[in-house]
Protein backbone atom coordinates (compact mmCIF):
# COMPACT_ATOMS: atom_id res chain seq x y z
CA UNK A 1 0.00 0.00 0.00
CA UNK A 2 1.36 3.63 -0.95
CA UNK A 3 1.85 5.71 1.75
CA UNK A 4 -0.22 9.06 0.87
CA UNK A 5 1.38 12.53 1.76
CA UNK A 6 -0.32 15.99 1.29
CA UNK A 7 1.81 17.74 -0.87
CA UNK A 8 0.43 21.02 -0.93
CA UNK A 9 -2.45 23.31 0.29
CA UNK A 10 -4.26 26.54 -0.13
CA UNK A 11 -6.70 28.40 1.74
CA UNK A 12 -8.78 31.36 0.35
CA UNK A 13 -9.98 33.92 2.57
CA UNK A 14 -13.43 32.64 4.43
CA UNK A 15 -15.72 35.69 4.00
CA UNK A 16 -19.54 36.37 4.70
CA UNK A 17 -20.32 37.37 1.51
CA UNK A 18 -19.09 36.82 -2.45
CA UNK A 19 -20.04 37.97 -5.33
CA UNK A 20 -18.06 35.04 -6.81
CA UNK A 21 -19.86 31.53 -8.17
CA UNK A 22 -19.09 28.53 -6.15
CA UNK A 23 -16.94 27.93 -9.12
CA UNK A 24 -14.73 30.44 -9.07
CA UNK A 25 -14.42 30.52 -5.36
CA UNK A 26 -13.19 26.63 -5.60
CA UNK A 27 -11.25 27.22 -8.65
CA UNK A 28 -9.27 30.27 -6.86
CA UNK A 29 -7.79 27.41 -3.70
CA UNK A 30 -7.01 25.43 -6.76
CA UNK A 31 -5.39 27.85 -9.23
CA UNK A 32 -3.19 29.30 -6.18
CA UNK A 33 -2.35 25.41 -5.03
CA UNK A 34 -1.40 24.72 -8.63
CA UNK A 35 0.80 27.90 -9.31
CA UNK A 36 2.95 26.60 -6.18
CA UNK A 37 3.95 24.04 -9.10
CA UNK A 38 4.64 21.15 -7.05
CA UNK A 39 2.67 19.42 -10.26
CA UNK A 40 1.86 20.18 -13.41
CA UNK A 41 -2.12 20.30 -14.09
CA UNK A 42 -1.33 17.71 -16.68
CA UNK A 43 0.07 15.26 -13.29
CA UNK A 44 -3.07 15.47 -11.58
CA UNK A 45 -4.79 12.37 -12.11
CA UNK A 46 -8.28 12.91 -9.44
CA UNK A 47 -10.01 15.84 -8.77
CA UNK A 48 -12.06 15.50 -5.72
CA UNK A 49 -14.60 18.23 -5.03
CA UNK A 50 -15.85 18.88 -1.52
CA UNK A 51 -19.11 20.94 -1.46
CA UNK A 52 -23.30 20.89 -0.56
CA UNK A 53 -24.18 23.00 -3.43
CA UNK A 54 -26.69 21.95 -5.18
CA UNK A 55 -25.41 22.38 -8.30
CA UNK A 56 -24.31 19.35 -11.41
CA UNK A 57 -21.42 17.75 -12.53
CA UNK A 58 -19.33 19.85 -9.93
CA UNK A 59 -16.08 18.20 -10.47
CA UNK A 60 -15.58 17.66 -13.86
CA UNK A 61 -16.38 21.38 -14.34
CA UNK A 62 -13.85 22.58 -11.92
CA UNK A 63 -11.42 20.62 -13.43
CA UNK A 64 -12.25 21.85 -16.58
CA UNK A 65 -11.72 25.29 -15.01
CA UNK A 66 -8.41 24.65 -13.65
CA UNK A 67 -7.17 22.94 -17.13
CA UNK A 68 -7.14 19.38 -15.69
CA UNK A 69 -8.23 16.49 -17.28
CA UNK A 70 -7.96 13.60 -14.65
CA UNK A 71 -8.81 10.12 -14.83
CA UNK A 72 -11.29 10.16 -12.04
CA UNK A 73 -13.24 13.78 -10.98
CA UNK A 74 -15.91 13.00 -8.52
CA UNK A 75 -17.46 15.05 -5.72
CA UNK A 76 -18.61 14.51 -1.92
CA UNK A 77 -21.28 15.65 -0.23
CA UNK A 78 -21.28 14.97 3.00
CA UNK A 79 -22.41 18.15 5.27
CA UNK A 80 -19.97 19.78 7.24
CA UNK A 81 -18.11 16.56 6.96
CA UNK A 82 -17.45 16.55 3.21
CA UNK A 83 -14.00 18.28 3.37
CA UNK A 84 -12.92 15.06 5.57
CA UNK A 85 -14.85 12.68 3.51
CA UNK A 86 -13.29 13.93 0.61
CA UNK A 87 -9.89 13.77 2.16
CA UNK A 88 -10.36 9.82 3.05
CA UNK A 89 -11.79 9.60 -0.42
CA UNK A 90 -8.25 10.71 -1.90
CA UNK A 91 -6.29 9.04 0.23
CA UNK A 92 -7.72 5.83 -1.17
CA UNK A 93 -7.46 6.70 -4.67
CA UNK A 94 -3.90 6.81 -3.81
CA UNK A 95 -3.15 4.01 -1.21
CA UNK A 96 -4.76 1.49 -3.46
CA UNK A 97 -2.56 2.16 -6.36
CA UNK A 98 -5.12 3.58 -8.55
CA UNK A 99 -3.62 7.51 -8.46
CA UNK A 100 -0.84 8.82 -7.63
CA UNK A 101 -1.58 12.25 -7.52
CA UNK A 102 -5.56 13.82 -6.51
CA UNK A 103 -6.24 17.43 -5.76
CA UNK A 104 -8.70 18.38 -3.47
CA UNK A 105 -11.08 21.34 -3.59
CA UNK A 106 -13.63 22.17 -0.75
CA UNK A 107 -15.49 24.84 -1.83
CA UNK A 108 -18.93 26.50 -0.15
CA UNK A 109 -21.27 29.91 -0.40
CA UNK A 110 -22.70 30.81 2.59
CA UNK A 111 -26.29 30.40 1.54
CA UNK A 112 -25.65 26.71 1.05
CA UNK A 113 -27.97 24.24 0.96
CA UNK A 114 -26.31 21.96 3.46
CA UNK A 115 -27.70 24.53 6.17
CA UNK A 116 -30.37 22.80 6.63
CA UNK A 117 -31.51 18.92 7.04
CA UNK A 118 -34.93 19.37 6.19
CA UNK A 119 -35.30 15.57 4.98
CA UNK A 120 -35.08 14.30 8.90
CA UNK A 121 -38.82 14.91 10.35
CA UNK A 122 -37.62 13.58 13.88
CA UNK A 123 -36.48 17.55 14.34
CA UNK A 124 -40.02 18.25 13.54
CA UNK A 125 -39.82 22.10 13.10
CA UNK A 126 -36.90 22.92 15.44
CA UNK A 127 -34.87 21.93 11.96
CA UNK A 128 -31.61 23.88 12.62
CA UNK A 129 -28.54 22.89 14.27
CA UNK A 130 -28.91 25.28 17.15
CA UNK A 131 -31.29 23.33 18.19
CA UNK A 132 -29.69 19.90 18.51
CA UNK A 133 -26.34 21.95 19.97
CA UNK A 134 -28.81 23.51 22.66
CA UNK A 135 -29.91 19.39 23.77
CA UNK A 136 -26.00 18.72 23.74
CA UNK A 137 -25.09 21.61 26.03
CA UNK A 138 -27.96 21.54 27.86
CA UNK A 139 -27.01 17.82 28.93
CA UNK A 140 -23.47 18.41 29.51
CA UNK A 141 -23.89 21.26 32.14
CA UNK A 142 -26.68 18.88 34.06
CA UNK A 143 -24.84 15.66 33.53
CA UNK A 144 -21.08 16.84 34.11
CA UNK A 145 -21.55 20.86 35.77
CA UNK A 146 -20.25 22.15 33.08
CA UNK A 147 -20.64 26.32 32.72
CA UNK A 148 -21.62 28.82 30.35
CA UNK A 149 -18.44 30.26 31.16
CA UNK A 150 -16.46 27.37 30.05
CA UNK A 151 -18.02 26.87 26.64
CA UNK A 152 -17.26 30.75 26.62
CA UNK A 153 -14.03 29.95 26.82
CA UNK A 154 -13.33 28.15 23.77
CA UNK A 155 -14.91 30.93 22.12
CA UNK A 156 -12.26 33.48 23.53
CA UNK A 157 -9.55 30.70 22.65
CA UNK A 158 -10.73 30.11 19.37
CA UNK A 159 -11.20 34.06 18.20
CA UNK A 160 -7.76 34.69 19.45
CA UNK A 161 -6.66 32.08 17.17
CA UNK A 162 -8.24 33.28 14.54
CA UNK A 163 -6.44 36.54 15.31
CA UNK A 164 -3.39 35.29 13.59
CA UNK A 165 -5.12 34.07 11.04
CA UNK A 166 -5.12 36.25 7.58
CA UNK A 167 -7.87 33.65 6.10
CA UNK A 168 -10.16 33.66 9.07
CA UNK A 169 -13.36 35.31 8.66
CA UNK A 170 -13.07 36.51 12.64
CA UNK A 171 -10.21 38.90 12.98
CA UNK A 172 -10.77 40.49 16.24
CA UNK A 173 -10.45 39.37 19.70
CA UNK A 174 -13.16 39.06 22.05
CA UNK A 175 -13.54 38.64 25.78
CA UNK A 176 -15.47 35.80 28.00
CA UNK A 177 -17.85 38.95 28.88
CA UNK A 178 -18.52 39.58 25.59
CA UNK A 179 -19.61 36.23 24.91
CA UNK A 180 -21.31 35.95 27.85
CA UNK A 181 -23.38 39.17 26.96
CA UNK A 182 -24.05 38.33 23.24
CA UNK A 183 -27.72 37.45 21.76
CA UNK A 184 -29.34 34.99 23.78
CA UNK A 185 -30.35 32.54 21.16
CA UNK A 186 -31.53 29.62 22.82
CA UNK A 187 -30.62 28.98 26.93
CA UNK A 188 -27.63 28.50 27.05
CA UNK A 189 -26.47 29.45 24.07
CA UNK A 190 -25.43 32.90 22.78
CA UNK A 191 -25.01 33.95 19.32
CA UNK A 192 -21.08 34.23 20.46
CA UNK A 193 -21.25 30.51 20.84
CA UNK A 194 -22.10 29.53 17.36
CA UNK A 195 -20.52 29.55 14.33
CA UNK A 196 -21.22 31.63 11.48
CA UNK A 197 -21.89 29.88 7.60
CA UNK A 198 -19.58 31.85 5.10
CA UNK A 199 -18.06 31.15 1.32
CA UNK A 200 -14.62 30.16 1.13
CA UNK A 201 -12.61 27.67 -0.39
CA UNK A 202 -9.72 25.37 0.81
CA UNK A 203 -7.60 23.03 -1.30
CA UNK A 204 -5.26 19.97 -0.51
CA UNK A 205 -2.97 17.89 -3.23
CA UNK A 206 -2.16 14.89 -1.97
CA UNK A 207 0.69 12.54 -3.33
CA UNK A 208 2.22 9.24 -3.17
CA UNK A 209 5.33 8.80 -1.28
CA UNK A 210 6.93 8.07 -4.55
CA UNK A 211 5.50 11.29 -6.29
CA UNK A 212 6.52 13.49 -3.42
CA UNK A 213 10.08 12.52 -2.63
CA UNK A 214 11.69 14.54 -4.86
CA UNK A 215 9.37 18.02 -4.98
CA UNK A 216 8.52 18.16 -1.23
CA UNK A 217 10.29 19.57 0.94
CA UNK A 218 8.92 18.20 4.32
CA UNK A 219 6.48 15.52 3.70
CA UNK A 220 3.61 15.37 5.96
CA UNK A 221 2.02 11.52 6.07
CA UNK A 222 -1.67 10.71 6.47
CA UNK A 223 -1.04 8.29 9.14
CA UNK A 224 -4.56 7.58 10.39
CA UNK A 225 -8.05 7.75 9.39
CA UNK A 226 -10.81 6.77 11.41
CA UNK A 227 -14.92 7.44 10.30
CA UNK A 228 -18.46 6.20 11.00
CA UNK A 229 -21.56 7.17 10.30
CA UNK A 230 -24.33 5.93 12.57
CA UNK A 231 -27.36 7.39 10.96
CA UNK A 232 -28.62 10.81 8.91
CA UNK A 233 -31.45 11.47 11.51
CA UNK A 234 -31.08 12.48 15.43
CA UNK A 235 -32.92 9.51 16.52
CA UNK A 236 -30.33 7.69 17.33
CA UNK A 237 -28.80 11.34 19.16
CA UNK A 238 -31.64 12.05 20.86
CA UNK A 239 -31.19 8.88 22.67
CA UNK A 240 -27.59 9.42 23.82
CA UNK A 241 -26.40 13.11 24.56
CA UNK A 242 -23.49 12.02 26.64
CA UNK A 243 -21.06 11.81 23.16
CA UNK A 244 -20.87 12.13 20.01
CA UNK A 245 -20.48 8.10 19.43
CA UNK A 246 -19.43 8.49 15.95
CA UNK A 247 -16.33 10.46 17.24
CA UNK A 248 -15.59 7.91 19.58
CA UNK A 249 -15.44 4.91 16.50
CA UNK A 250 -13.45 7.49 14.47
CA UNK A 251 -10.72 8.30 17.19
CA UNK A 252 -10.43 4.69 18.08
CA UNK A 253 -9.71 3.28 14.52
CA UNK A 254 -7.94 6.75 13.98
CA UNK A 255 -5.53 6.05 16.92
CA UNK A 256 -5.03 2.17 15.80
CA UNK A 257 -4.14 3.21 12.45
CA UNK A 258 -1.51 5.36 13.40
CA UNK A 259 -0.39 3.42 16.32
CA UNK A 260 -0.65 6.39 18.66
CA UNK A 261 -2.73 7.29 21.93
CA UNK A 262 -4.49 10.64 22.56
CA UNK A 263 -1.28 11.99 24.62
CA UNK A 264 1.10 11.55 21.55
CA UNK A 265 -0.84 13.90 19.85
CA UNK A 266 0.36 18.00 20.09
CA UNK A 267 -1.98 19.90 17.95
CA UNK A 268 -5.27 19.45 17.37
CA UNK A 269 -7.98 21.02 14.07
CA UNK A 270 -11.62 20.01 16.22
CA UNK A 271 -15.00 20.71 15.41
CA UNK A 272 -16.67 23.28 17.13
CA UNK A 273 -19.47 24.75 15.19
CA UNK A 274 -20.82 25.46 18.97
CA UNK A 275 -18.73 25.81 21.75
CA UNK A 276 -20.04 22.95 22.87
CA UNK A 277 -19.15 20.69 20.73
CA UNK A 278 -15.56 21.40 21.23
CA UNK A 279 -15.49 20.47 24.77
CA UNK A 280 -17.17 17.23 23.79
CA UNK A 281 -14.83 16.87 21.14
CA UNK A 282 -12.17 16.25 23.96
CA UNK A 283 -13.87 13.75 25.53
CA UNK A 284 -14.59 11.98 22.59
CA UNK A 285 -11.05 11.91 21.06
CA UNK A 286 -10.35 10.60 24.70
CA UNK A 287 -8.31 13.58 25.71
CA UNK A 288 -10.19 13.21 28.97
CA UNK A 289 -12.23 11.26 30.67
CA UNK A 290 -16.01 11.71 30.22
CA UNK A 291 -17.63 15.33 31.86
CA UNK A 292 -13.82 16.27 32.23
CA UNK A 293 -14.16 18.70 28.53
CA UNK A 294 -15.42 21.92 30.31
CA UNK A 295 -12.10 22.03 32.73
CA UNK A 296 -9.85 20.93 29.32
CA UNK A 297 -9.91 24.37 28.45
CA UNK A 298 -7.94 25.73 31.62
CA UNK A 299 -5.67 23.30 31.71
CA UNK A 300 -4.86 22.05 28.04
CA UNK A 301 -1.30 20.43 27.00
CA UNK A 302 -2.44 19.90 23.12
CA UNK A 303 -2.79 23.19 21.33
CA UNK A 304 -7.00 22.84 19.38
CA UNK A 305 -7.84 24.94 16.77
CA UNK A 306 -4.80 26.99 15.78
CA UNK A 307 -6.13 28.25 12.73
CA UNK A 308 -9.00 29.45 14.70
CA UNK A 309 -11.27 26.47 14.49
CA UNK A 310 -15.07 27.24 12.71
CA UNK A 311 -16.09 29.15 15.64
CA UNK A 312 -13.13 31.72 14.28
CA UNK A 313 -12.75 31.14 10.90
CA UNK A 314 -16.53 30.92 10.12
CA UNK A 315 -18.02 27.31 7.92
CA UNK A 316 -17.80 27.31 4.68
CA UNK A 317 -19.18 23.57 4.76
CA UNK A 318 -17.57 22.16 2.12
CA UNK A 319 -14.24 23.48 2.63
CA UNK A 320 -13.95 23.23 6.39
CA UNK A 321 -12.53 19.60 6.75
CA UNK A 322 -10.50 20.18 3.88
CA UNK A 323 -8.48 23.49 5.85
CA UNK A 324 -8.49 21.76 9.14
CA UNK A 325 -5.96 19.31 7.08
CA UNK A 326 -4.31 22.19 5.04
CA UNK A 327 -3.84 23.73 8.77
CA UNK A 328 -2.25 20.67 10.52
CA UNK A 329 -0.21 20.12 7.77
CA UNK A 330 1.14 23.89 7.75
CA UNK A 331 1.70 23.28 11.38
CA UNK A 332 3.61 20.20 11.14
CA UNK A 333 5.76 21.27 8.46
CA UNK A 334 6.19 24.52 10.38
CA UNK A 335 4.87 26.92 7.96
CA UNK A 336 2.05 28.76 10.28
CA UNK A 337 3.75 31.52 10.42
CA UNK A 338 2.21 33.79 13.76
CA UNK A 339 0.10 31.05 14.92
CA UNK A 340 2.87 28.26 14.42
CA UNK A 341 2.98 25.63 17.84
CA UNK A 342 6.31 24.75 18.18
CA UNK A 343 7.75 21.49 18.03
CA UNK A 344 4.69 19.48 16.91
CA UNK A 345 4.74 16.34 15.12
CA UNK A 346 1.79 15.06 15.47
CA UNK A 347 -1.23 16.23 14.77
CA UNK A 348 -5.49 15.32 14.44
CA UNK A 349 -8.07 16.66 12.38
CA UNK A 350 -12.02 15.74 13.87
CA UNK A 351 -14.52 16.81 12.09
CA UNK A 352 -18.75 15.45 12.24
CA UNK A 353 -21.62 16.35 10.49
CA UNK A 354 -25.20 16.47 11.88
CA UNK A 355 -25.03 16.52 15.18
CA UNK A 356 -22.53 13.97 15.08
CA UNK A 357 -24.38 11.61 12.89
CA UNK A 358 -21.00 10.98 10.85
CA UNK A 359 -17.62 11.61 12.14
CA UNK A 360 -14.05 11.77 10.71
CA UNK A 361 -10.86 11.70 12.34
CA UNK A 362 -7.44 11.92 10.49
CA UNK A 363 -3.73 11.80 12.05
CA UNK A 364 -0.81 13.17 10.30
CA UNK A 365 2.66 13.41 11.47
CA UNK A 366 6.17 14.02 10.04
CA UNK A 367 7.38 10.44 10.05
CA UNK B 1 -41.52 8.87 4.39
CA UNK B 2 -44.59 10.06 2.14
CA UNK B 3 -47.29 7.80 4.05
CA UNK B 4 -45.71 9.11 7.34
CA UNK B 5 -46.38 12.80 6.45
CA UNK B 6 -49.80 11.90 4.91
CA UNK B 7 -50.63 10.97 8.30
CA UNK B 8 -49.03 13.56 9.83
CA UNK B 9 -50.87 16.10 7.81
CA UNK B 10 -53.95 15.21 9.32
CA UNK B 11 -52.95 15.15 12.65
CA UNK B 12 -52.57 12.06 13.14
CA UNK B 13 -49.10 10.34 14.16
CA UNK B 14 -48.32 7.07 13.40
CA UNK B 15 -44.85 4.84 14.04
CA UNK B 16 -44.20 2.67 11.67
CA UNK B 17 -44.09 -1.36 12.41
CA UNK B 18 -41.90 -3.82 10.67
CA UNK B 19 -44.11 -7.06 11.08
CA UNK B 20 -42.02 -9.43 9.98
CA UNK B 21 -38.79 -8.04 12.36
CA UNK B 22 -41.82 -6.82 14.91
CA UNK B 23 -39.66 -3.89 15.68
CA UNK B 24 -40.40 0.07 15.55
CA UNK B 25 -39.15 1.66 13.08
CA UNK B 26 -37.93 5.29 13.24
CA UNK B 27 -37.22 7.77 11.91
CA UNK B 28 -40.59 6.48 9.49
CA UNK B 29 -39.31 4.65 6.37
CA UNK B 30 -41.55 2.49 4.50
CA UNK B 31 -39.28 -0.68 4.28
CA UNK B 32 -37.35 -2.14 7.38
CA UNK B 33 -34.01 -1.33 7.47
CA UNK B 34 -33.37 -5.11 9.49
CA UNK B 35 -35.04 -6.94 7.08
CA UNK B 36 -36.12 -5.06 4.17
CA UNK B 37 -39.76 -5.79 4.65
CA UNK B 38 -42.45 -3.09 4.30
CA UNK B 39 -43.48 -1.16 7.36
CA UNK B 40 -47.01 -0.59 8.58
CA UNK B 41 -48.05 2.42 9.88
CA UNK B 42 -49.56 2.29 13.36
CA UNK B 43 -50.95 4.33 15.45
CA UNK B 44 -48.58 4.80 18.98
CA UNK B 45 -49.26 5.98 22.77
CA UNK B 46 -49.60 10.03 22.86
CA UNK B 47 -48.06 9.95 26.21
CA UNK B 48 -44.19 9.89 26.59
CA UNK B 49 -41.51 11.53 28.99
CA UNK B 50 -39.46 14.70 28.54
CA UNK B 51 -35.58 13.86 27.92
CA UNK B 52 -34.33 17.00 27.89
CA UNK B 53 -35.49 20.53 27.37
CA UNK B 54 -34.68 23.91 26.80
CA UNK B 55 -36.14 27.64 25.82
CA UNK B 56 -35.28 29.54 22.23
CA UNK B 57 -35.59 32.92 21.86
CA UNK B 58 -35.60 33.25 18.68
CA UNK B 59 -39.10 34.32 18.47
CA UNK B 60 -40.83 37.43 20.00
CA UNK B 61 -42.19 35.12 22.48
CA UNK B 62 -39.42 33.05 23.96
CA UNK B 63 -40.61 29.05 23.39
CA UNK B 64 -39.91 25.90 25.04
CA UNK B 65 -38.85 22.91 23.28
CA UNK B 66 -37.05 19.57 24.13
CA UNK B 67 -36.66 15.72 22.82
CA UNK B 68 -39.92 13.44 24.09
CA UNK B 69 -39.63 10.00 24.08
CA UNK B 70 -43.06 8.52 22.94
CA UNK B 71 -43.71 5.21 22.46
CA UNK B 72 -39.93 4.14 22.17
CA UNK B 73 -38.76 7.21 19.44
CA UNK B 74 -37.12 10.37 20.22
CA UNK B 75 -38.69 13.40 18.58
CA UNK B 76 -38.21 17.49 19.27
CA UNK B 77 -41.02 19.56 19.69
CA UNK B 78 -42.63 22.13 21.18
CA UNK B 79 -43.14 22.00 25.21
CA UNK B 80 -46.06 23.60 27.09
CA UNK B 81 -46.85 24.31 30.22
CA UNK B 82 -44.78 25.88 33.27
CA UNK B 83 -42.63 23.63 35.55
CA UNK B 84 -41.49 21.45 33.38
CA UNK B 85 -38.61 19.37 34.49
CA UNK B 86 -36.03 16.60 33.10
CA UNK B 87 -38.72 13.10 33.08
CA UNK B 88 -41.70 14.64 33.58
CA UNK B 89 -44.37 13.11 31.61
CA UNK B 90 -45.95 15.00 28.80
CA UNK B 91 -48.86 14.33 26.09
CA UNK B 92 -48.94 15.07 22.05
CA UNK B 93 -51.90 16.91 22.22
CA UNK B 94 -51.42 18.49 18.45
CA UNK B 95 -48.84 17.44 15.22
CA UNK B 96 -48.83 18.38 11.58
CA UNK B 97 -46.86 20.25 8.76
CA UNK B 98 -46.69 23.93 8.96
CA UNK B 99 -46.72 26.17 6.08
CA UNK B 100 -42.94 25.46 5.48
CA UNK B 101 -43.84 21.83 4.86
CA UNK B 102 -41.59 20.89 7.93
CA UNK B 103 -43.65 18.78 10.74
CA UNK B 104 -44.65 20.23 13.66
CA UNK B 105 -45.04 18.36 17.25
CA UNK B 106 -46.25 19.94 20.16
CA UNK B 107 -46.23 18.23 24.03
CA UNK B 108 -47.51 19.98 26.90
CA UNK B 109 -47.27 18.66 30.63
CA UNK B 110 -49.37 16.10 31.65
CA UNK B 111 -51.82 17.32 34.65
Amino acid sequence: MQRVVVGDYSTSGFRKETQQSIFDVAAGAGSALLKHEIVLQSEVEAVIFSSCSSDQYTASILAEMLGIKPKIAIRVDNLCNSGTSAVISGYGLIASGLCKSVLIVGAESRNSPGRLLSWDVTRGSFSLPIYWATMYARNHMRTYGTTEEQMASVVVKNRKNAFKNPNALYQKEITISEVMSSKRITEPLKLLDCSSLCSGASAVLLLSKTMASKRVETPIYITGIGSQTNSASLAEVMSNLNNTGTSRIAARDAYKMANVSPKDIDVAELHDAFSIMEIMAYEDLCFVDRGEGGKFIEDSDIATNPRGGILGCGHPLGATGVSQVAEITSQLSGNADRRQVEGCKIGLVHNLSAAGTSATVIILGTE
Amino acid sequence: MLRFKDFLRKGDFRVPLCTACKETIWPPFETCPICLSRTIFRRTTKRGILREFSTTFTSETPQQFGIVELGGVHLLGSVHGFGISVGCKVILYECGIDNNGYPFYKFKKCP
